[in-house]
């Protein structure tokens, strides 16, 4: 799923970089795991983080009619 | 909604059931499982609030989020045992009540996505060391998952007076 960033021209790993660096010694296959979870993460919190505030925006103009409706 | 009309039968089935006889007939029974439904709610309100907002670096800041986030995790598997049993049975007694409700399907829809997101995307990412974890991603997480848990609270209650 980093291809996206990439695309982006977005380097990952020393954007959000704690622990990212050169110096941090890990197998290729471990960090390619590590990037694989937290993109993962990233990308369904932000999918539901927009679907929950579009739903409450929704829910709470509705209540907003009903209360003008309902009182002027 | 073709999928919905075809639950219908399921949900009637559901009234009639022993469950949802008892449900209906022994209020004391229903309050029973009412009362337990509602403190495990709490329970896995708080074990959420306490994860999410350890990882949000909010609360208990001194504390290592790791020992936080697996021993709420806990906590949390019970609490939600508990609320799909009672959350089962006190359906069964208004099942098509339910079934007519709007929120009672955005309820189990958050609820749905919620074990999902907790259990294929929050928890293994969790089981890796934090500090090894980009920070936005344990906020994402944390923010994504209040929100969600928020959802399945307040519709669950909006069912009540809908």
């Amino acid at each position: 799923m980093d291809w996206l960033l990439v695309k982006a021209g977005v380097n990952w790993k020393s954007l959000f970089g704690k622990g990212y660096g050169a110096d941090v010694d890990r197998s290729k296959l471990k960090n390619a795991k590590l990037d694989k979870s937290e993109a993962i993460a990233i990308y369904s919190s932000i999918v539901i983080i927009i679907v929950g505030v579009v739903y409450w925006l929704i829910q709470i103009r509705g209540v907003l009619e009903m209360l003008e409706m309902a009182y002027g | 909604m073709g999928q919905a009309v075809e639950l219908l039968p399921f949900f009637e089935w559901m009234e009639t059931s022993l469950l949802g006889q008892i449900g209906k007939s022994y209020g004391g029974v229903y309050a029973i499982g009412q009362s337990i439904h509602l403190m495990s709610l709490a329970v896995l309100g708080g074990t959420v609030l306490v994860t999410d907002l350890r990882l949000l670096n909010i609360v208990l800041t001194e504390v290592p989020s790791e020992a936080v986030a697996d021993n709420a995790h806990k906590w949390f598997k019970r609490a939600l045992l508990l609320i799909v049993a009672t959350g089962i049975f006190m359906a069964s007694a208004v099942a098509i009540r339910m079934y007519h409700n709007p929120f009672f399907w955005a309820k189990m829809s958050s609820l749905l996505v919620g074990i999902t997101f907790v259990f294929a995307v929050k928890r293994p990412l969790l089981k890796m060391p934090h500090s090894d974890i980009n920070p936005l991603a344990l906020k994402a997480v944390a923010t994504a998952s209040l929100m969600l848990w928020f959802t399945v609270a307040a519709t669950g209650r909006w069912i009540g007076f809908s």
